[in-house]
């Protein structure tokens, strides 16, 4: 008994030490329900709802264009493209779940293409574009490709329009309605419901099968690939030795790559505020507790999507012209989109405890 | 009480006590290594970190995973070696092959390095030179061996010294201000936790992290004192196995607490050790046989034991010898009982380029590793320069002449923000990747 009286005394004094200002206050104070909820409800759900809708109109777009081309149904096929390829920013960081089951990305936008392979497809005739040798050669950008040939006028592409190629073209068309819908479908709560299995108490913690340890690890793994390299870095040439690879950019034939990656940066700070209502700045406000140097990580994370927007700001498509015509920019946004990654994968996963495999780990 | 050198010798080396506390033993490794390896199949681990990786990172240059179904057939011979130690039978070819086998698994990738892994290395080490396949073994019974009834005190003390040995270090290690006086990394890994049923709301509080920070450090110092003190040691074995079973429902680690709380079963004194084999011959029916052996400690094994225990102290405390802060740097971190100890992520990006030419290019880490392997290689210095040098080999063949990688890598410890971990213009094909002090490590102040 004298040993734990010293024990706690001891104790109380070390306490007093410590640099925590309330040591006997909360160090958690934020509730991953609602929040889970807001998102699902308000962001994912919405957005693959988006996503649905403009593929269907993209499906009935590309009909009408290849039963009576011209350069007006052209243009509104056009259009329908360019509506669900915006709409697959806001789903891009969300490929887990039914998405991931379903391979939707692989399925819906791959680039840059393959444009022998498109055309060879086209030629011959015979082709799934489910398999993994057709990777390369379905998605936004083929049908880019194929809406706007490079080198010809707008009634030369409208006239050059063939059978075979038609029925490419809606068979693109096609696939990607058709995979859209079932995503969605599969989340809804009148379909699949994985909505349900999102929100749901079983699936609160932070953990490899946690709504959180899946949501950040997808958008992590998407910003970094598909964001960052993908959008900015790789035709910039980060990955070769500073020369710029042109054609990997993002809607290269169509030519709006800063547009959409302008909404994706959008989609992410979107999904890190949770919209108007609660998301990942909250939690982390929530926790902020847990170390008072980093009380200051929401509004640092915040200021860093800022800092990207702002670095983006004066960058106008085309992206292949901006980076001729002014590199150093282009580089500018990479680097601020790196300090992004960084505090994502580093100070945020850390503080969330975000788990990232299912193996045994000892903390070090 | 004379504390003579003969003494000392006569109490803890070479007095004879029932073989009991080592078949105990035996029997709960051998089955408990069964059920891990077991366990490590079922969940696919064999191919996600022994095939599918592209890239290893082996403790010892050239040390790699066999090819093809090669790493099957390793962990197939890892379990039936495991349960021939527990059946106790050709045990010392047993216990030799499982401890090399096992060994080599654990140096193909320090991705995958665990303290308890390391643990079950050295157990298996000191089991190669314990008779414990001297009673209720199948190597009795078939008359490979004669039956042991008496052994010294050593054999038995060896193995409470490896386990007095983890909980003592693992307890001072956590005597820093991190741990005792921020309560951390154990407020962000119980905040974590505060969405589980039940108790959820009580890892809300800060002050729930200082009471099991405190709690796990006095609770790692002492324990081995309190088990082997025969008036404590119910009561710690109580508190062994709650306190073990709280760090597994509340953490990703695996099989260690059980391991531990089935070892721990070693301070339990040699009669009661003697009641349970007893209650177990009499479940399998186990005939004794009449003869009735004993076993000596020979000199050689003397100087194995002894030089084992010295490593034991020293391998902890290298830390000692380097500059710097050890949970940054990392020098003389593994091999050392510091388990579930801190908090550390990082994002390493590496730029290659080729000497005195022009251009410089940014590597996709997820081409060539594992989310978990990148994740442990982004803190870590050795790591990182084995990451370079495989990085230096590849953009060789792609036909550089002479690369340069370097890396910017961002560190958080403990949950303070992150910070450059490296000198991000060391060309790290260049540097030494030895024992040696890394001065290229940045300090931590």
């Amino acid at each position: 008994m004298r040993l734990l009286l010293l024990l706690l005394s001891v104790l109380s004094v070390l306490m007093s030490c410590t640099s925590d200002s309330n040591p006997f206050g909360k160090m958690n104070d934020f509730d991953q329900g609602p929040m889970l909820e807001n998102l699902g409800n308000n962001l994912i759900v919405p957005a693959y709802a988006e996503l649905s809708s403009t593929a269907e109109s993209l499906k009935i777009s590309a009909q009408t264009y290849t039963s009576a081309p011209s350069v007006e149904s052209l243009g509104t096929l056009r259009s329908s493209l360019k509506s669900v390829r915006l709409a697959w920013q806001y789903c891009s960081p969300y490929q887990f779940g039914p998405a991931e089951s379903q391979g939707l990305a692989g399925l819906v936008n791959i680039y840059p293409v393959d444009t022998f392979q498109i055309k060879s497809n086209i030629e011959n005739g015979d082709y799934n574009l489910n398999t993994l040798s057709n990777a390369d050669a379905r998605g936004f950008q083929a049908l880019g490709f194929l809406l706007y040939k490079p080198n010809l006028s707008d009634s030369e592409i409208v006239a050059s329009l063939s059978a075979d190629e038609a029925s490419y073209i809606n068979e693109i068309a096609d696939l990607i309605a058709q995979v859209s819908a079932s995503v969605h479908n599969a989340w809804s709560a009148d379909g699949g419901n994985y909505l349900g299995t999102f929100t749901s108490p079983d699936s609160y913690g932070v953990n490899v099968g946690s709504s959180v340890g899946k949501l950040i690890n997808a958008m992590n793994l998407d910003y970094e690939r598909n964001t960052r390299d993908g959008k900015i870095g790789i035709p910039v040439g980060i990955r070769s030795l500073g020369d710029p690879i042109l054609h990997a950019s993002e809607a290269y034939y169509a030519g709006y790559s800063l547009e959409l990656f302008k909404e994706s940066i959008q989609a992410y700070y979107q999904l890190f505020l949770g919209g108007e209502d609660v998301g990942f700045d909250d939690y982390l406000k929530g926790i902020e507790a847990v170390t008072t140097e980093n009380s200051d990580l929401s509004d640092r994370i915040s200021s860093q999507f800022v800092s990207i927007q702002n670095s983006a700001e004066p960058l106008k498509d085309p992206l292949p012209q901006q980076i001729e015509d002014n590199k150093e920019q282009v580089q500018a946004v990479f680097a601020e989109m790196q300090q992004l990654a960084v505090l994502f994968k580093t100070d945020m996963a850390s503080q969330l405890g975000v788990v990232i495999t299912y193996q045994d780990n000892d903390g070090d | 009480m004379p504390l003579s050198r003969t003494y000392i010798a006569d109490h803890l080396v070479n007095k004879k006590v029932t073989i009991a506390p080592l078949v105990t033993f035996r029997v709960l490794f051998g089955l408990l290594m069964l059920v891990s390896v077991i366990r490590f199949w079922v969940n696919g681990w064999i191919h996600a970190l022994y095939v599918a990786p592209k890239v290893y990172f082996p403790f010892i240059e050239g040390i790699q995973p066999l090819s093809g179904t090669g790493m099957y057939f390793v962990f197939a011979a890892l379990a039936l070696f495991a349960a021939f130690i527990a059946f106790g039978l050709c045990y010392r070819i047993s216990a030799i092959s499982f401890f090399l086998l096992f060994t080599y698994v654990e140096l193909i990738d320090k991705s995958n390095y665990l303290n308890h892994y390391y643990f079950v290395s050295l157990i298996g080490f000191l089991l190669i030179w314990l008779p414990a396949n001297g009673d209720f073994s199948l190597d009795v019974k078939l008359g490979l061996r004669k039956k042991l009834d008496l052994i010294p005190i050593g054999f038995i003390n060896i193995l409470k010294f490896q386990v007095g040995v983890l909980y003592l270090f693992a307890g001072i290690a956590k005597i820093n201000p991190d741990w005792l006086l921020r309560a951390q990394p154990m407020k962000m890994w119980l905040s974590a936790n505060a969405y589980k049923p039940v108790v959820g709301w009580l890892f809300r509080y800060k002050i729930t992290a200082f009471g099991l920070s405190w709690i796990g450090m006095i609770y790692d110092i002492t324990i081995p004192f309190f088990l082997s003190k025969r008036s404590t040691r119910f009561i710690a074995y109580a508190g062994v196995v709650l306190f073990h079973l709280m760090t597994w429902w509340l953490f990703p680690i695996g099989m260690f607490p059980f391991i531990m709380i089935a070892i721990t079963t070693i301070y339990f004194s040699p009669e009661t050790h003697d009641r349970w084999l007893t209650a177990l011959k009499h479940l399998f029916r186990w005939q004794s046989r009449s003869e009735n052996g004993q076993y000596l400690f020979n000199q050689p094994l003397k100087f194995i034991f002894a030089a084992f225990v010295v490593l034991q102290v020293i391998l902890p405390m290298r830390y000692l010898a380097y500059p710097g802060d050890l949970f940054w740097t990392e020098q003389g971190y593994r091999f050392s009982w510091r388990v579930m100890l801190m908090e550390k992520a990082g994002q390493a990006t590496f730029f290659v380029s080729d000497q005195g030419k022009e251009g410089e290019s940014v590597v996709a880490n997820y081409e060539h590793l594992t989310p978990q392997q990148e994740k442990m290689m982004a803190t870590q210095p050795d790591m990182i320069v084995q990451f370079a040098r495989k990085l230096e080999t590849i953009y060789l063949k792609n036909g550089m002449s002479d690369p340069v990688v370097r890396a910017e890598v961002y560190v958080t410890l403990n949950g303070r923000p992150s910070r450059l971990f490296i000198n991000p213009h060391t060309d790290l094909t260049e540097v030494k990747n030895d024992w040696s002090h890394k001065d290229w490590v940045l300090a931590n102040d």
